[in-house]
């Protein structure tokens, strides 16, 4: 499922995409930092929260994060049954609440549960503030901080356009795929149509995107593309008063919570 | 000679200094693209002055792209090959100058509109040639300010490339190429894929940006009614040679020159040439632009054909069965767009009906929920009694065939064989059924020889067919054919829409998406006009062009011969034949 830039007036949307960043990094240390999954647990409710807040329909965040929710579970149950008694310090995360296998086999202990627990919420968290940022962040605001950061051009370029045709190549792909349907073509067939149906796509796809870059490459031309090696830029960040806030704020929250937990706070 | 790794045969430079205003030259310039065995042009020569209007036509493979791409060095700097002769843009060598000198100079304005946009907001792409100038950003913004206006996107500076209509994204591209200011402005087919009030603004624009600091035009165009209404000049391209190069006039009023190259002269001339042929008119006065056939004519009108009621359409019995029937149907997108709004309509075994209005009026919407691929979200649609709604899209295939406008939206298999037996083997046919099929609807669309060829390997034509053929491979009772014509030259255009009369002369049910007027004239006997997301008239195509009031106001142009015979003050026949015909009744 692919997240596009929705306009918007919201605080994140008038947020300097730098600071974006910053709080995104804050936010990706925070999830670290605790090992009780109730932080975590806060931290990804209050990621997944933004994104209605952002204006994406719930149709299209129950899309973003249907495909991950078996990597979740596998996650969860793998790390929950990695770690045996003898794995934590204090009795409370020792204890067992079952075995899942006969005799004394697969233990399933509260640390554990709680050490799966915390890496699915991370994922979840991750995923939710990546989804944030790209929604309220336009991708004019992205290129200009790639050239700020002095990315050669031609990179810059490349992101640029990658990003601005995917939506181009989704409306392509539709198209495909619905002539294939109206031969008949049984696409929504589950996981086995899906695969015999992947020739029938990729095929078209690839040719008209192959046509595609040519035509653009050619186009790019037209307009001038090489004739210097740094084209003016034309988005300018301007910070506003909610950036040095917001960066205070999450420059401090995260300093005392990895103050806290060096000095040992939150440790199973 | 060799530059930078290009060929150019060895030849001596151009004699004499030819016209000193002209911007564009070309001397006995042939080009042969690297993975190619025939040369793409061959032996062209001419010189276009500062100011000239200049048109360019030719059927499919002609070369005419090529030689557009020549003016600012995608030919053969981009694309590579080999090169003899010379051409040059405002005094430059086109080999010895690369693309960045060129396109200060040429702008090249493409066909495919999405592809050449690169920016989200319409501003921004509009700067894009201008930042890669290195001009200050204020002058970089001013120039895409000023191009917005010039091609009347102005207001629109901040709209969402990806959210414009195929008209308003043709005119961003035609800003994008304005913005850099350059002395020539070329442009490759601008309107072929708009309808007709897109086509009217592109070309306002583009006469505005000619007679703009005496910008000289460089277009192809396959519309030979427009090309005579506004070149100058007109350049004929075929196999590669130039078999033309004069006033479009003197081309188009000779019957025989447009026919043997692949093209279609204005209609007022065929009518012309009708008349010349009946005795009607003396053989040498003929019209090619509307003006001038109502100023020629208008003295020789046969009194007795100022009342003569037309004549009537073809239809099908009052009795035929109905197959399809929409009631109160209506569509909203998820994204809450209502496309579609309380549709009713029947239509009944062995119809041709053309589905018309401007872009986005909801065409395209209804003819998706014929085969299912839309579902109504309100009302009903019934297809042969059924509701869609309670049949797949694979079953409903069986019934409803849809032929897409592009082919190469669907062509995936290696060979035309498999390409047609795709939907057969979906619909769980036996090899030795699906073979016979295969062959006999290649037979119908004339493809039989080409059964065991790469589809990538054929012409856009054929490819049309073969897509054609891969949708009545099904057997579909009902045909939707959408814009077959796009992207055709004449010839293959009337091929594609003979085989579509034959196949409902057969008995089966067409309905047709198309923005081509004079095709719905000769094809369709029913019109459904849309607009904005409703059923605004369900009428006679004779009686859709007869009416001026909804015309105009669903900005449909009649074609040429009825605007005629209604300025002649004669009743509003659709086609040249009837127009002759009424005219030689009279």
């Amino acid at each position: 499922m692919f997240l596009e830039y929705r306009p918007g007036t919201s605080f994140l949307h008038q947020m300097d995409v730098r600071t974006k960043l910053l709080v995104f990094v804050g936010a990706v240390v925070l999830t670290f930092q605790f090992a009780h999954p109730l932080p975590n647990a806060l931290l990804a409710v209050g990621s997944l929260l933004l994104l209605p807040a952002l204006g994406v329909p719930k149709r299209q965040v129950g899309k973003l994060l249907a495909p991950l929710a078996p990597v979740v579970v596998l996650i969860l149950v793998f790390a929950a049954l990695s770690r045996g008694p003898g794995d934590f310090g204090s009795s409370s995360s020792a204890r067992v609440l079952v075995h899942l296998w006969f005799g004394d086999g697969l233990p399933l202990t509260v640390g554990g549960l709680a050490h799966g627990a915390n890496l699915g919420l991370r994922i979840l968290t991750m995923v939710c503030l990546t989804a944030a940022l790209i929604v309220s962040t336009p991708v004019e605001h992205f290129v200009a901080l790639m050239r700020m950061a002095r990315l050669p051009f031609p990179v810059v370029f490349i992101v640029m356009t990658a990003l601005r045709f995917v939506p181009t190549m989704q409306h392509r792909a539709n198209q495909v795929l619905d002539a294939q349907r109206a031969r008949g073509a049984k696409i929504d067939g589950g996981m086995i149509g899906a695969i015999r149906a992947y020739t029938t796509i990729m095929v078209p796809l690839f040719s008209t995107g192959i046509r595609m870059s040519e035509e653009l490459a050619a186009a790019m031309l037209n307009r001038g593309y090489g004739i210097t090696r740094q084209p003016t830029a034309l988005t300018i960040l301007r910070p506003t008063w909610r950036d040095p806030a917001v960066a205070v704020v999450t420059a401090v929250v995260v300093g005392v919570v990895v103050w806290a937990r060096l000095a040992g706070w939150g440790s199973l | 000679m060799t530059t930078r790794g290009l060929t150019r045969a060895a030849g001596g430079k151009p004699q004499g200094t030819g016209d000193p205003d002209a911007v564009l030259r070309a001397d006995g310039v042939s080009f042969r693209y690297r993975s190619a065995t025939e040369r793409q042009l061959t032996n062209v020569s001419f010189q276009i002055r500062r100011g000239e209007r200049v048109a360019v036509m030719g059927a499919t493979g002609a070369g005419k792209t090529t030689l557009l791409m020549m003016f600012n060095g995608l030919v053969p700097h981009h694309h590579d090959g080999e090169m003899h002769g010379y051409l040059t843009a405002v005094g430059l060598d086109t080999v010895e100058h690369d693309v960045v000198d060129l396109v200060r100079h040429v702008g090249l304005v493409m066909q495919d509109p999405e592809s050449q946009i690169t920016g989200r907001l319409a501003l921004d792409d509009a700067a894009v040639g201008p930042a890669n100038l290195g001009l200050s950003r204020a002058e970089v913004l001013d120039r895409a300010r000023r191009a917005l206006d010039a091609v009347g996107l102005g207001e629109l500076a901040d709209r969402d490339t990806g959210q414009m209509s195929g008209g308003q994204q043709q005119r961003l591209a035609i800003a994008g190429i304005l913005a850099m200011a350059p002395e020539i402005l070329v442009l490759d087919e601008p309107t072929s894929e708009l309808d007709p009030a897109g086509t009217a603004q592109v070309f306002a624009v583009v006469e505005q940006a000619a007679a703009d600091r005496d910008r000289t035009v460089v277009l192809v165009e396959h519309e030979p009614e427009l090309v005579a209404q506004w070149a100058d000049r007109l350049i004929v391209l075929h196999d590669g040679a130039l078999v033309h190069d004069g006033p479009p006039a003197e081309f188009f009023t000779v019957a025989e020159r447009a026919e043997a190259v692949g093209l279609r002269p204005p209609q007022v001339t065929t009518v012309c040439h009708a008349l010349q042929r009946a005795g009607r008119l003396p053989a040498d006065r003929t019209a090619v632009t509307l003006d001038e056939a109502v100023a020629m004519l208008q003295d020789r009108l046969p009194v007795t054909a100022r009342v003569r009621a037309s004549a009537p359409q073809p239809a099908v019995p009052a009795d035929a069965a109905v197959v399809i029937e929409a009631t109160g149907l209506g569509h909203r997108y998820p994204s809450g767009v209502q496309a579609l709004s309380d549709v009713d309509v029947r239509v009944r075994e062995g119809e041709f009906v053309a589905l018309l209005g401007r872009n986005g009026a909801g065409k395209t919407t209804f003819a998706r929920h014929l085969n299912g691929l839309l579902r109504p979200t309100a009302g009903q649609l019934r297809v042969y009694g059924h509701p869609t709604g309670d049949r797949s899209v694979s079953d409903l295939a069986t019934d409803v065939g849809y032929v897409f406008q592009n082919p190469d939206h669907q062509i995936f298999a290696p060979t035309v064989r498999d390409e047609v037996a795709f939907g057969l083997r979906n619909a769980g046919w036996a090899d030795d059924r699906i073979e016979e099929k295969v062959r006999e609807v290649l037979d119908l669309v004339g493809m039989r020889a080409h059964l065991d060829h790469h589809p990538f390997r054929l012409g856009k034509g054929q490819r049309q067919r073969l897509a054609v053929a891969s949708v009545l491979a099904l057997e579909p009772r009902i045909l939707i054919v959408d814009e077959p014509t796009t992207g055709q030259d004449w010839r293959g255009a009337r091929a594609i829409m003979d085989l579509v009369r034959e196949l409902n002369r057969a008995g089966r049910t067409i309905l047709m998406v198309t923005h081509d007027m004079p095709l719905v004239a000769e094809y369709a006997h029913r019109a459904l006009v849309f607009d904005a997301g409703r059923l605004r008239a369900d009428l006679p195509v004779a009686d859709l062009f007869a009416d001026e009031d909804l015309l105009a106001g669903t900005q449909l142009v009649a074609p040429q011969v009825t605007r005629l015979a209604r300025r002649l003050g004669l009743p509003p026949v659709t086609t040249v034949d009837a127009f002759v015909e009424l005219w030689e009744e009279a």
